[in-house]
């Protein structure tokens, strides 16, 4: 559905910032983007939605090509985008209203804007939540706000830059829970982020590095085949685990790796038992 | 001596129906010692640390630090403190002016100020040639690091930072993290505010739990894991559950090889699989055997998740060609190799190798900020 | 403290369900009688009238005082400033500066105007949304020529949503700033300049940069300013044209005697 060609990208003061970027992203993929700070990554998924446009090479988006202005609305309805600050992207006074503040700049009439905000608070679990401010909610619901205003925006592929990054522990297990919902419900999603144990179950993983794309492939095979401290990125313990336990001769399914009591399970169930 | 707070309430004025943000908390942290305050947003950390350097005067209760009341003048120096997002805190036309910009609040000048500037550079890794540079300039690693610079020319004797790895990559963690351990090294007591437990869990001496507003563990990081406390890191939680299903392992695990060390503990009680193990021969051969089984899993896991499109996805990889697939492979057999070097040499080692990567981040520019 | 000023209470009494337009309109109405009065004993009418309001509303009176609280010093301001400046007789002679029984006279009933008008518009605030607020000026400007103006009514209330919005975090960013610069030595009582240079400069920074960060998140969510619709579209109720009923009734009598 996504289809990047040729794409490069220079920053305004000259600094170049993608190379030659091609990748097609199929409908009801997950994708994982990997790489360290100014690797490019978050550059690479703001042309997914128009917010940037391509020096060079061309994306399109269902065959929307997206240097076009008058693509722009329709492009945005298709990509929603969840980003890294809890606090920027919320822009209503309650919860409710900054759901709501996409339907409304779509210009849907109210009974219809409310179904679609009570259908995504259920979604995030934030349906108790409803009237609160910004102030009264955590970072964590924050951001399961911020899910749940691309949810209303009813798009077919889902954005996520970076979205745990400024969160506590608490919170991301709270906002990885629900990407793992999202997942099962077939969207397209696109997953930014430089924590590697958060991509594990994606279908297909690449890393950037210096504006290119450096690895693709899945993350079993990606994580493995590549050091990932040459591009800055670290693998976390469990992934290392994971990776001294197929060295025995262990088989592991990694798709089912999504969380930590799966894993436990596996380690259990496949021969480890007492 | 040390930081020492007793009894310390605090409630902010306005805020009445709702609980005190800080409720009776006592606490000591020694002079030279790493200590790490965790807890979740909110918990009251940060309002727990401006009383520290008394930016926050204590409604009741008392903090003194090496003795002297927290809301002298002197304290504020003895006192650094770098707060979130550091990097958005300068201000002046060049980075000399803004490294000196502490120092000469305490009625530093001339030689001595200069001189001060030039080492805390040095301390952070930064070249001379920045100094005429203007901080907006500098890319968002490089601001970080010269506000830390800042606050090391005060010479404190204590290092507050709240949320310093908020942000951060992998690798730029890593350096900070190295870089605290260098400072800490020279006598300067850390003290880290982190959300993020497990990222700075493994360098603290001395863990501070904090949930709304009370201090509810004080100890070592060991004796935090075993007493069972919340959050956990995940491998301390891949052994809980285990220890759920039936398991008998410890909990108080940091790294991959720990862990795997217990787990095979697991393989050991039962004789006849142990055989398996001891056949199986060295783990080299190991590596080269599961290459050749290592494809078939992907595409298993491929047909599994039954998405027609993703085969397309996958056949692109394998027409990228063997070669760069073999190359790499050879390189896993290489670095599990350097992997248990790295192991058996222990953790001094790696800090060597922290600092190390460090120095040569000077030159790789973090263009975090640009994006 | 900000965090307490003009904030809404939550509540579902008859004031709360009442159209913003209709509150908007109420505020605007009692506002030109309060500028117009001359007497105490008219102020003492509005004054009641005011407390009348508050009852039906629920909201504690203290809550809304309190909306005033930080104001007081310039209210305080004011009253001297007429009571020393008026000419007429003196209460006590002095040689510069002379408080006259005009001048108390005057600075009181100034002072009393400009309290109570923040007090109507507290008594909004507290029983209206501040989305509703904005809501109802969106609905009363969509008729002007705006558009002539380059901006859209749409714009402008989400202009000012933003603003309400954003303002606490603004306000705490400065508190992060200044604890950050304190940290580093700052004396804001030696050097005020620099202290203020060093506070605003990344206040200003941080502030650019959030409202990118805030800019990319509406236009992801296709903002375009032109046309939207509201969640809580507005509908005028049979209770708002008898509010707007009394209302018109109390201030045609208030004008009348």
């Amino acid at each position: 559905m996504i289809r990047i060609e040729d794409l490069s990208y220079d920053f305004p003061d000259g600094a170049q910032g993608l190379k030659q970027i091609n990748l097609k992203i199929e409908r009801g993929e997950f994708l994982g983007i990997v790489g360290r700070n100014g690797s490019g990554k978050s550059t690479l998924v703001r042309h997914l939605n128009g917010l940037l446009k391509p020096t060079e090479g061309k994306v399109s988006i269902n065959g929307m090509d997206t240097a076009d202005p008058s693509n722009l609305l329709k492009i945005r309805q298709t990509v929603g985008m969840v980003f890294q600050n809890p606090y920027t992207q919320f822009v209503g006074t309650t919860l409710e209203e900054d759901v709501a503040f996409g339907p409304e700049n779509l210009a849907l009439p109210p009974e219809e804007i409310r179904e679609r905000v009570d259908r995504a608070l259920e979604v995030v679990g934030l349906e108790n939540f409803k009237n609160h401010s910004p102030k009264t909610l955590s970072g964590g619901q924050s951001q399961c706000a911020a899910i749940a205003s691309a949810l209303a925006m009813k798009s077919e592929c889902i954005v996520f830059d970076e979205i745990s990054s400024m969160l506590d522990s608490r919170s991301r297990e709270q906002v990885r829970e629900i990407i793992r919902k999202l997942r099962k419900k077939v969207r397209t999603i696109v997953y930014v982020t430089h924590r590697l144990e958060e991509v594990l179950y994606a279908d297909r993983v690449i890393i950037m590095d210096r504006g290119e794309i450096v690895r693709e492939g899945s993350p079993k095979t990606v994580f493995k085949a590549s050091d990932p401290g040459k591009f800055g990125l670290e693998l976390p313990p469990v992934v290392e685990l994971l990776n001294s336990l197929e060295a025995r001769g262990f088989a592991l399914d990694w798709a089912r790796l999504a969380s930590i009591e799966n894993l436990a399970e596996e380690i259990w169930e496949s021969g480890w038992k007492i | 001596m040390g930081i020492r707070v007793e009894n310390l309430s605090y409630s902010y004025s306005g805020n009445r129906k709702g609980k005190p943000v800080l409720g009776n908390i006592s606490l000591e942290i020694a002079r030279g010692e790493f200590a790490v305050i965790s807890g979740a947003a909110g918990a009251g950390k940060s309002t727990l640390i401006k009383h520290f350097n008394g930016i926050l005067r204590p409604e009741s209760g008392r903090v003194t630090v090496d003795g002297l009341d927290a809301h002298t003048r002197e304290v504020r120096r003895k006192v650094g403190m770098l707060f979130q997002h550091s990097q958005n805190q300068l201000f002046e036309e060049t980075v000399y002016k803004e490294v000196a910009f502490g120092p000469s609040n305490f009625g530093i000048r001339g030689e001595e100020l200069e001189k001060r500037v030039h080492e805390t550079l040095s301390l952070v890794h930064l070249d001379v040639g920045i100094l005429k540079r203007s901080p907006f300039s500098l890319s968002g690693g490089e601001k970080r690091r010269v506000a830390l610079a800042g606050i090391l020319a005060l010479r404190p004797n204590y290092l507050v930072l709240d949320e310093p790895t908020a942000g951060l990559d992998p690798e730029g963690r890593a350096k900070l993290l190295g870089r605290l351990q260098n400072i800490h090294g020279k006598g300067v007591g850390i003290v880290v505010v982190s959300h993020n437990l497990e990222e700075v869990l493994p360098f603290a001496q001395k863990l501070i739990s904090m949930e709304e507003g009370k201090v509810v563990f004080t100890g070592s990081p060991e004796e935090y894991l075993r007493a069972g406390h919340s959050p956990v890191p995940p491998l301390a939680r891949l052994m809980k559950e285990l220890n759920k299903k039936g398991a008998d392992l410890r909990e108080d695990i940091f790294t991959a090889e720990e862990a795997l060390k217990e787990l095979q503990k697991l393989r050991q009680e039962e004789p006849e699989k142990e055989k398996g193990i001891s056949g199986k021969g060295t783990a080299e051969t190991e590596v080269a055997e599961k290459g050749a089984t290592e494809t078939e899993i992907a595409e298993k896991g491929a047909t599994e998740t039954g998405i027609a499109e993703k085969g397309a996805a996958e056949t692109e990889i394998a027409e990228k060609g063997p070669t760069e697939k073999g190359a790499t492979e050879t390189e896993i057999a290489e670095k599990g190799a350097a992997e248990t070097e790295i192991a058996e040499k222990g953790p001094t080692e790696k800090g060597a190798t922290e600092t190390e990567i460090a120095e040569k981040g000077a030159a790789e520019k973090e263009t975090q900020d640009n994006a | 403290m900000p965090e307490t000023a003009f904030n809404y209470v939550y509540g579902d009494s008859l004031l709360h369900r009442l159209d913003p337009r209709t509150k908007l309109a109420a505020v605007m109405c009692l506002s030109i009688l309060v500028f117009r009065e001359e007497s105490f004993a008219g102020m003492g009418l509005l004054i009641s009238f005011f407390l009348l309001l508050t009852g039906i509303s629920g909201v504690r009176l203290s809550f809304l005082l309190r909306s005033v609280r930080p104001l007081l010093f310039f209210i305080f301001f004011i009253f001297c400033f007429q009571l020393f400046s008026t000419k007429g007789t003196p209460i006590i002679p002095l040689p510069v500066l002379t408080p006259t029984y005009e001048g108390l006279r005057l600075g009181a009933l100034l002072s009393l105007r400009f309290g109570l008008l923040l007090l109507y518009a507290a008594l909004l605030t507290a029983s209206t949304l501040p989305s509703q607020i904005t809501n109802g000026i969106e609905r009363l400007l969509r008729p002007l020529p705006l558009r002539h103006l380059g901006v859209t009514s749409f714009d402008l209330a989400t202009m000012m949503s933003l603003s309400i919005r954003f303002l606490p975090s603004f306000l705490e960013n400065a508190a992060t700033i200044r604890a950050a610069q304190l940290a580093r030595g700052l004396d804001l009582r030696h050097d005020l300049r620099r202290g203020i240079t060093a506070i605003a400069v990344p206040l200003i920074k941080r502030s650019v940069l959030s409202a990118e960060e805030v800019t990319e998140a509406m236009e992801s969510r296709c903002y375009q300013g032109q046309c939207r619709t509201s969640l809580h579209e507005l509908r005028m109720q049979k209770l708002d044209w008898a509010a707007l009923l009394v209302l018109g009734a109390f201030s045609l009598l208030f004008l009348a005697v």
